[in-house]
């Protein structure tokens, strides 16, 4: 019992003996700003995540909060994504990540991650109640739901085996578990944890953690401002400010903070902090977690392209990588299938519609005018949302389920279609009915129209990745999260998409030149 | 979810997403305004027969739209300073300027046919440019729903936002409906009533070719390969 007081009490005074000095910050912590601005998450239970009056609470809020108060600027929030949130760093959006961000050996590459980590969780897998899997051995050859630029898709796919579709945003990643679109949904052990603590997720369970590493916040580079971190998360583990903020927001006790504030508690003889920075602003070895998620291993050329990045920051290594690689090539397959089918597609749709609408019959007439209205009014990335998630959930609900990548072909073939329909009728109507060569005359006179349709309809192919079609938008923005080499994918996916244009260009070219003109 | 039920929540979220249709009209009018003059620069130069004019208007058509959001929200500065000016990249403005890029390319094409149009003393016929814009500015309003992947607060994005919120599965297919209804009443009424402007004007007109410059608005700046220039180009 007088243990406990002690250990109490001491928790109560030690926060105010060691934030008391912290108040003093050093102003060239963040220069001559007035304010910080702090990234976290928005979809993430209870770490970042929007409250009912729709503003940003949770766990690392109240971290950012903190920040600001010791550096007695004003606190401004930006929500970002796993697939985003390296980025807006590196981009200088943020000065600084609190965004469930684990440590890894590639990430640090990227950005300068802030050590100790303030929390730190492994990755699970969110089951339905009736699956099969058991252990996470079972994954192999399954499809997993997953959440694009997190830690464990790739670990999943390179060592588990388990074929990964990354979706861009948590709730599509759930909506599709939810909709069965895949075995499981892998993502951060505290994320799923707290969906299971929901009455909606009832009939669900998850694997035992795996993957454990530490959760850190990130700044773009080395400086005052990442050794005044440094120093203010060891402090908080000292404290246990950090084991109290869990308890706040209700968490599970995690593994990692146990153990970390046991670590930095430790005093050597003479009653210092055995953790403490040595003259070159490190830590000493054996605080440090070293044990992270390694890097990717790099010999021969591997190394030639790392030095090429190193020394002209143009970086290959994705396609250095199997992973990536197969992913982009596979993608480059995906997109060239998709273009393919959704022309064709809408060139049915535009024949048949154009048809409907010539037609006398007004039952025939009448819904197709209603269709290519609606099909040319709304935006197609609306009508991929509707289809795939709002239709998708309905037909989940009676065991169905849609595939993506057939959804986004039906979508923008009817879109494209309906523009191919209306041109196609118009011509039609141009044409006499006892015309000779009446279709040939009608395809020629369509043809401008609906090859500029078709020329769109394979720019939109693009837009498959909002419902995670692995395309080529899909596979680059995935490598970005990993890799953060922006200018190196944008400018590949650019130039990929400009020789598709190009190249259909130049078919429907030679279409009408060897084939109309005759 | 009853109908009633989500009559109710649509209500109670739709000042939240007009906000956010408003949004698209910004980004939309940012971007007719950036891509217009450059676009009009282009067709006066391709008038004077400047090659530059050319690649530069072929070069403005080829790129896709969603595929350019990504690249300027990726590859743009937060902020540049330009002769002491700082321009502040904010998402929004990313957005409007990958959307002037199409939009560059179609008023480059179609000033062009206006210009041809004004130099034979076709005052008509020169005003075809009004109505076609118009409808491309219509298709730039759906465009800009792409602008929702890259974080722009747009009536698509907070459609995302307001279904997370709900946490309701029954909640999605409502909600996505409702966003597009909002599409759908503004661009349907507007390019009804263009098509109509145009076929007044073509009443008017006595040329033969106008009969082609309507075809079935593509997106994306696609209709630069569509039906008005091959008929004023050939004539």
């Amino acid at each position: 019992m007088l243990k406990r007081i002690i250990i109490v009490s001491v928790a109560l005074v030690l926060p105010l003996l060691l934030i008391l000095p912290a108040r003093a910050v050093d102003p060239a912590v963040i220069g001559e700003r007035s304010e910080l601005v702090v990234g976290v998450k928005a979809d993430y239970r209870p770490f970042g995540f929007r409250d009912k009056e729709g503003e940003l609470a949770g766990l690392e809020v109240d971290i950012a909060a903190e920040l600001a108060r010791m550096l007695g600027v004003t606190l401004r929030l930006v929500a970002v994504t796993s697939s985003d949130r390296l980025q807006k760093l590196a981009a200088g959006d943020v000065d600084i990540l609190i965004a469930t961000l684990g440590d890894t050996m590639d990430r640090r590459r990227l950005v300068r991650m802030i050590e100790p980590g303030y929390y730190g969780g492994g990755a699970s897998v969110l089951l339905p109640g009736d699956s099969s899997i058991r252990v996470w051995d079972d994954l192999k050859g399954r499809e997993l739901c997953g959440v694009q630029g997190a830690l464990w898709n790739r670990l999943a796919a390179t060592r588990l085996l388990a074929e990964i579709r990354a979706f861009g945003s948590v709730r599509d990643a759930e909506l599709a578990l939810r909709d069965k679109n895949c075995a499981g949904w892998i993502y951060d052990e505290a994320a799923i944890r707290d969906r299971l603590a929901d009455a909606d997720w009832a009939d669900y369970r998850m694997l035992a953690p795996e993957f454990i590493s530490p959760w850190a916040i990130a700044v773009a580079r080395d400086g005052p401002l990442a050794s005044f971190l440094d120093e203010t998360v060891a402090m908080w583990l000292r404290t246990g400010w950090l084991s109290r903020l869990e308890e706040k927001w209700q968490l599970q006790p995690s593994t990692y903070l146990q153990q970390a504030e046991l670590r930095w508690r430790q005093k050597d003889e003479t009653g210092a902090w055995r953790c403490q920075l040595d003259d070159n602003a490190r830590w000493p070895l054996e605080c440090r977690d070293l044990d992270l998620i390694p890097a990717q291993e790099l010999a021969g050329i591997g190394t030639a392209i790392v030095g090429l990045r190193d020394r002209f920051g143009v970086d290959l290594t994705p396609f250095y990588d199997p992973f990536s690689r197969s992913a982009f090539l596979k993608a480059m397959v995906t997109t060239l299938l998709l273009a393919i089918a959704a022309v064709i597609g809408s060139l049915a749709v535009g024949i048949a519609g154009g048809a409907m609408l010539r037609s006398h019959a007004w039952l025939l007439r009448f819904p197709a005018q209603m269709l290519t209205t609606f099909f040319r009014m709304t935006p197609p990335l609306l009508q991929l949302y509707l289809v795939f998630f709002g239709i998708g959930g309905l037909l989940a609900a009676r065991g169905m389920t849609l595939d993506a990548i057939w959804v986004a072909i039906i979508v923008l073939s009817l879109y494209a279609g309906a523009s191919n329909a209306i041109a196609i009728a118009e011509a039609a109507a141009a044409i006499p009915v006892d015309a000779p060569q009446r279709p040939r005359r009608i395809a020629t006179l369509a043809f401008p129209a609906v090859m500029g349709s078709c020329i769109n309809i394979v720019k939109a192919t693009a837009m498959a990745s909002a419902i995670a079609v692995g395309e080529l938008v899909h596979a680059s923005t995935s490598i970005i999260a990993d890799y953060g080499n922006v200018g190196v994918m944008m400018n590949i996916l650019l130039a990929c998409y400009v020789a598709l244009v190009i190249a259909v260009v130049f078919a429907f070219s030679l279409f009408e030149k060897k084939v109309l003109e005759r | 979810m009853t109908a009633a039920q989500a009559l109710e929540m649509l209500m109670v979220w739709t000042p939240f997403l007009a906000e956010g249709f408003l949004w698209n009209i910004l980004v939309s009018i940012a971007a007719m305004a950036i891509g217009t003059p450059i676009g009009i620069v282009l067709a006066r130069l391709r008038l004077a027969g400047s090659r530059t004019g050319a690649w530069l208007t072929h070069a403005a058509r080829l790129p896709p739209t969603f595929v350019l959001i990504f690249y300027f929200a990726y590859i743009l500065p937060r902020e540049i300073s330009l002769a002491g000016v700082e321009i502040h990249f904010a998402a929004w403005l990313k957005a409007a300027l990958a959307l002037a890029v199409a939009v560059i390319g179609f008023v480059s094409d179609n000033a062009l046919s206006s210009l041809r149009h004004l130099r034979r003393g076709e005052r008509i016929e020169a005003l075809y440019f009004l109505p076609a814009w118009t409808t491309y500015f219509v298709i730039i309003v759906m465009a800009s729903s792409t602008a929702s992947v890259i974080g722009v607060p747009e009536i698509v994005y907070r459609a995302n936002t307001v279904i997370a919120a709900t946490g309701e599965a029954g909640a999605t297919l409502w909600v996505y409906s409702y966003a597009m209804l909002w599409f759908l009443l503004f661009c349907w009424p507007l390019s009804c009533l263009m098509s109509r402007i145009r076929d007044r004007l073509e009443g008017r007109g006595n040329e033969a070719d106008a009969k082609a410059s309507h075809h079935g608005a593509p997106h994306h700046g696609a209709s630069q390969h569509g039906a008005p220039q091959h008929g004023a180009s050939q004539s």
